[in-house]
C-alpha cells in the first residue's frame, strides 16, 4: 500500500484524473442542464476521426484531434443556428459523419487498428507527466472561464430568453461551453478513452442533480462525486486488479443510484 | 479541406485501379493461397516462389481480432485455392466468412491444429502467437509444402526444394537463438504488452511477464504495473520490452518508475511504416528481435561458438 | 411630450415570419409611467411585438428606439425588465435558489455589477421585499407555488433597477387568487415607482383596473391610445363584434 502511495504512476493517474474531473463536472452539469448530455459522447466521435487522421498522417494524433474536435465542435453550432433542425440532429449528424469518417479513414490506411484501439479505453495509467500537465491546464482554463461567467452562465442556462434581453452574450457563452467541452473530451479520450468520458461528463452532474437544492451545490457535490468517481476507481483497480476506467465509471454509476436512493428518501442538500 | 478531399477522391480512384489490376494478372493459371497474417505469408510467399500468388486477408498491421471483410476480400476468398490460417484463437470469424461465402474453401491448412496433430509440446489454446516459435514454424512449412504439392503435383519437387531451403533457414535462426540467449545477466524477459511472446520465451528458456493476456486490447490494471514495478527493483532488472508497432504508453510510465530501459520487439504482424516499405522478411524481423533480446538481456552466448 | 419621456418607440415596423405577415406598419411610443396594456387574439402578434420591443427578434422594415436610442445601438439592458410568457413553465429539476435566480440577473451586467457590488446582497433582499418574498431567500425555486415564483421573476427584473418593465401573459397557469394580487403588485409598482410597464395578454378583463392606455393589436394596430376612451371607442366595437374575446365577464 505504501508503495502505491509513493509510486508516479499511481500520482499521475490520481492527478491527472482529479484534473479531469474537476472540468467534467463542473461543466458537465452545465450540459445536463441544457439538454446537451450527448454532446460529448458527439464530440468523442469527431475526435475519433481526428486520431484516426493523426495516425495517418503519422503526425500527434491527439493535437490533430484536438483541432478536429474543436472544429466539430464549431460545426455542430452552425448547423444548429443555420440549418434550422431539431433539438440534437445537428449532433447527430456530427458524430455519425465523425465515426463514419474515422472509420474510412482506418479502412484506408489499414495498418493502425491497434494504436487506435488504446483510444477505446484510454490509458489512466500510463500517462506522461507533460499529459498531467496538460490536465492541469485545462482543468484550470475550464475553472477560470466557468468562475469569470458564472452568474451569466447560470442565467442563460436557466432562462435564455430573458438572459438574451437582459445583455448576456448567449452565444458567445454556448460557444465557449462548447468548446471546452471538445478540449475535456479530447483529454478524456486520453484517460478513458471515447466510451467511458461521455460517463464521466454526464453521471456526476446527473447524480447530483437528484440531491442537490441549489445551483453552487449542484457544481459542489457534481464535482465532488467525479473526485470520488476517479479516486475510488483507481484504488479499486489496484485491489481488483481491474481496468481503471471501468472502474471508475462503474464508481460513477453507484454514486448516481446512491443519488436516486436518497433522493427517494428525501435526502437532499 | 479542398486539397484534402482530392487527396481523399486520388486515394480512392487509386484502390479500384490497384484492384483492377489485381484482377487481370490472374489470368495465368497460378495457385491462389490466402493467408490471414504477415508471418504466414511470408513463409507461404517463399514457399510457392513463382508458381503461386499469396493473398494476404488482414493488411499488415490492421487490427486482426475485429477484422471486416472488405468486397475485393470477399472476390479473392472466392478464388482461393488455399487458406493457410493460425486458427480460431487469432481468427474466430474465419468460420462465418466461409458462411458468407456461400461455399468452404477447398483446402485449409490451420496451424494450430498442425501442431495439434504432432503432439507438439507447449500448446496453449488461448494463445495463437505461434508463429514466434521457430519450430513450430518449421512444422508448418513442412505442412504447406505437402498441402502445394497435392494441390499443384507439376510443382512438387519445385515447392520441397525452396521448403528444404526456407527450413533450413528456419532451423539456423534457430540454433542461433538457442546459442546466443544463453548466458544472459538475467532471463526476466518482461513485456509491457500482450502475452505475444510466450511461445518463444517458453522455447528459449526465458522467463515471460506480460503486462496484460493474450488479447492485445484490453488495459491492465494497477496491481499488474505495480507488481510489475517491485519485480523490476528486486531482482534489478534492465530492460522492459514493447512491440514495436504500437507507442509503448505502458513501458514509457514503468521506465519513468524504474529507470529501466526500453527494447521494442517485433511480433511479426503489426509492422512499422518503414519495415513495410523496406519489405522486411518475416525472419529478418526474428533476427532483430534476436539481436534486440540479447543486447537487452546481457546475453554472452555459448562460449564455444565465440 | 417632452422627449426624455419616451421610453419606447416602435417607428413602422414589420415583421414576417417565412413571408408570413405577422406585424404590419405598426407605429407606439410608451412613455414614461405609462401602464399600457397589448391586447388582441391569439395569433395577433402581440409576442412577436414584446419580442421585437426588446430585441429577442429584429424587425423587417421599420425602426425601433429605446430610451431614444436605436435598438441596435442600445446597450443598457439593465433599464429593461422583461418576464417571457414561459418563465414560470421553467424545467422543474432545475436546481436553482431563489437567492440565486436574482443574483445571476443582477451579476450578468457588468454595469449593474459594479454599481451594486459593495451592497448586493442588500439590493436582493430588497427587490424580493418589494414582491414580499424576502424570506423565501433560500428556498429552491421550484418548491415555490406558481404565484411565488412569478413574484421571483419580478423581483428578478427589478433588482437592476429597470425603469420599464415589459411583461409577456405573465399570469399563465397561475391561480385567480394569485392573479389578482400580482396584478395589485403591478399597479402599485406603477404608481408608487412610476415604473413603465407593458403588459401582453389576451385576458383584458383583469388587469382592466390598473392600466391607463391600451394597444388592441391584430397583425396592425387597431387601436392606441387612452383607457377611458378604449371602451367607447367605435373601433373597437367594431373589432369585438367580429368575434374577438378580448375582455372575459368575470366581474
Amino acid at each position: 500500500m505504501t508503495e502505491l502511495l509513493t509510486s508516479g504512476i499511481f500520482l499521475r493517474a490520481l492527478l491527472a484524473g482529479l484534473f479531469l474531473a474537476l472540468a467534467c463536472g463542473l461543466l458537465g452539469v452545465f450540459l445536463v442542464l441544457r439538454k446537451e448530455a450527448m454532446i460529448g459522447h458527439g464530440l468523442a466521435h469527431v475526435a475519433f476521426s481526428g486520431l484516426a487522421l493523426g495516425f495517418i498522417l503519422n503526425f500527434m494524433p491527439l493535437a490533430i484531434s484536438l483541432v478536429v474536435c474543436l472544429l466539430g465542435a464549431i460545426l455542430i453550432l452552425e448547423i444548429r443556428e443555420h440549418g434550422s433542425l431539431y433539438g440534437d440532429t445537428a449532433l447527430g449528424i456530427i458524430s455519425s459523419a465523425g465515426l463514419a469518417l474515422g472509420i474510412l479513414l482506418v479502412s484506408l490506411k489499414r495498418g493502425f487498428g491497434v494504436e487506435l484501439m488504446s483510444f477505446l479505453f484510454g490509458d489512466i495509467l500510463a500517462i506522461s507527466s507533460g499529459e498531467v500537465w496538460f490536465s492541469g491546464v485545462l482543468a484550470l482554463v475550464v475553472v477560470i472561464l466557468l468562475k469569470i461567467n458564472y452568474q451569466a452562465l447560470i442565467f442563460m442556462t436557466f432562462d435564455r430568453e430573458t438572459a438574451l434581453v437582459s445583455g448576456v452574450r448567449v452565444k458567445r457563452l454556448e460557444r465557449m461551453l462548447v468548446l471546452l467541452t471538445a478540449m475535456t473530451v479530447v483529454l478524456g479520450l486520453k484517460l478513458v478513452g471515447i466510451l467511458l468520458v461521455t460517463a464521466l461528463l454526464v453521471i456526476p452532474a446527473s447524480a447530483s442533480l437528484q440531491v442537490a437544492q441549489s445551483f453552487k451545490k449542484t457544481l459542489l457535490i457534481s464535482t465532488l462525486f467525479s473526485f470520488v468517481s476517479i479516486i475510488s476507481g483507481i484504488f479499486l483497480s489496484y485491489w481488483l486488479d481491474t481496468p481503471a476506467a471501468a472502474m471508475i465509471v462503474f464508481v460513477a454509476l453507484l454514486l448516481f443510484v446512491g443519488a436516486l436512493i436518497s433522493k427517494k428518501k428525501k435526502l437532499i442538500f | 479541406m479542398k486539397k484534402n478531399k482530392v487527396l481523399f477522391f486520388a486515394l480512392l480512384l487509386f484502390l479500384f485501379l490497384a484492384s483492377s489490376q489485381l484482377a487481370r494478372t490472374e489470368q495465368q493459371p497460378k495457385l491462389k493461397i490466402i493467408t490471414t497474417i504477415y508471418p504466414l505469408t511470408e513463409l507461404v510467399q517463399n514457399i510457392t516462389g513463382d508458381r503461386g500468388e499469396v493473398f494476404q486477408l488482414i493488411p499488415t498491421g490492421a487490427e486482426v481480432h475485429n477484422f471486416q471483410l472488405r468486397p475485393s476480400d470477399v472476390a479473392q476468398l472466392r478464388q482461393a485455392d488455399l487458406l493457410v490460417a493460425v486458427g480460431p484463437a487469432l481468427e474466430p470469424w474465419l468460420p462465418k466468412i466461409e458462411t458468407a461465402l456461400g461455399r468452404k474453401i477447398k483446402q485449409k491448412i490451420y496451424f494450430f491444429d498442425e501442431l495439434k496433430k504432432v503432439g507438439f509440446p507447449g500448446l496453449v489454446e488461448q494463445d495463437p502467437h505461434l508463429w514466434l516459435d521457430l519450430k513450430a514454424d518449421d512444422l508448418l512449412v513442412k505442412a504447406v509444402v505437402n498441402q502445394l504439392a497435392e494441390l499443384d503435383p507439376k510443382g512438387r519437387l519445385y515447392y520441397s526444394e525452396r521448403g528444404q531451403k526456407l527450413r533450413a533457414k528456419i532451423s539456423n535462426l534457430d540454433r542461433e537463438f538457442q546459442e546466443q540467449l544463453a548466458n544472459c545477466r538475467s532471463n526476466i524477459f518482461i513485456v509491457a504488452g500482450h502475452q505475444a511472446f510466450g511461445y518463444l520465451a517458453r522455447r528459449y528458456h526465458l522467463q515471460l511477464v506480460s503486462l496484460v493476456g493474450a488479447n492485445p486490447e484490453s488495459r491492465p490494471g494497477l496491481k499488474k504495473i505495480q507488481e510489475i514495478i517491485e519485480l523490476i527493483k528486486k531482482e534489478q532488472v534492465k530492460a522492459i520490452f514493447y512491440e514495436s508497432s504500437v507507442t509503448p504508453y505502458y513501458a514509457r510510465a514503468i521506465a519513468q518508475e524504474t529507470g529501466i530501459e526500453l527494447y521494442p520487439l517485433s511480433t511479426g504482424v503489426h509492422l512499422r511504416p518503414e519495415e513495410i516499405k523496406n519489405k522486411i522478411g518475416f525472419l529478418q524481423l526474428m533476427k532483430q528481435n534476436l539481436e534486440t533480446l540479447k543486447k537487452a538481456l546481457g546475453c554472452s552466448g555459448r562460449k564455444d561458438r565465440q | 411630450m417632452n422627449a426624455q419621456d419616451e421610453v419606447i418607440r416602435v417607428k413602422e415596423v414589420s415583421f414576417y415570419y417565412h413571408s408570413i405577415p405577422a406585424l404590419e406598419n405598426i407605429n407606439l411610443s410608451i412613455t414614461r409611467g405609462d401602464f399600457l396594456a397589448i391586447i388582441g387574439p391569439n395569433g395577433s402578434g402581440k409576442t412577436t411585438l414584446l419580442k421585437l420591443m426588446v430585441g429577442l427578434l429584429k424587425p423587417a422594415s421599420g425602426q425601433i428606439f429605446l430610451f431614444g436610442q436605436e435598438i441596435e445601438k442600445f446597450r443598457d439592458w439593465h433599464r429593461i425588465g422583461y418576464i417571457q410568457q414561459k418563465a414560470i413553465n421553467f424545467d422543474p429539476h432545475f436546481p436553482i435558489s431563489v437567492e440565486e435566480v436574482i443574483t445571476c440577473s443582477l451579476n450578468s451586467n457588468p454595469k449593474v455589477r459594479n454599481k451594486f457590488k459593495s451592497k448586493q446582497k442588500k439590493r436582493i433582499i430588497e427587490s424580493l421585499a418589494l414582491v414580499d418574498l424576502e424570506n423565501l431567500l433560500d428556498r429552491p425555486i421550484n418548491a415555490l407555488s406558481g404565484g411565488q415564483q412569478q413574484r421571483v421573476f419580478i423581483a428578478r427584473a427589478l433588482v437592476t433597477e429597470p425603469e420599464i418593465l415589459l411583461l409577456d401573459e405573465p399570469t399563465t397557469g397561475v391561480d385567480l387568487k394569485a392573479q389578482e394580487e400580482f396584478y395589485d403588485l403591478l399597479g402599485r409598482l406603477n404608481k408608487e415607482f412610476r415604473l413603465t410597464i407593458v403588459l401582453v395578454t389576451h385576458d383584458f378583463g383583469i388587469v382592466n383596473r390598473h392600466v391607463n392606455k391600451v394597444a388592441c393589436l391584430n397583425q396592425r394596430l387597431v387601436y392606441h391610445g387612452q383607457h377611458e376612451e378604449f371602451c367607447s371607442s367605435s373601433v373597437v366595437q367594431e373589432f369585438l363584434k367580429g368575434g374577438h374575446h378580448l375582455v372575459s365577464h368575470r366581474h
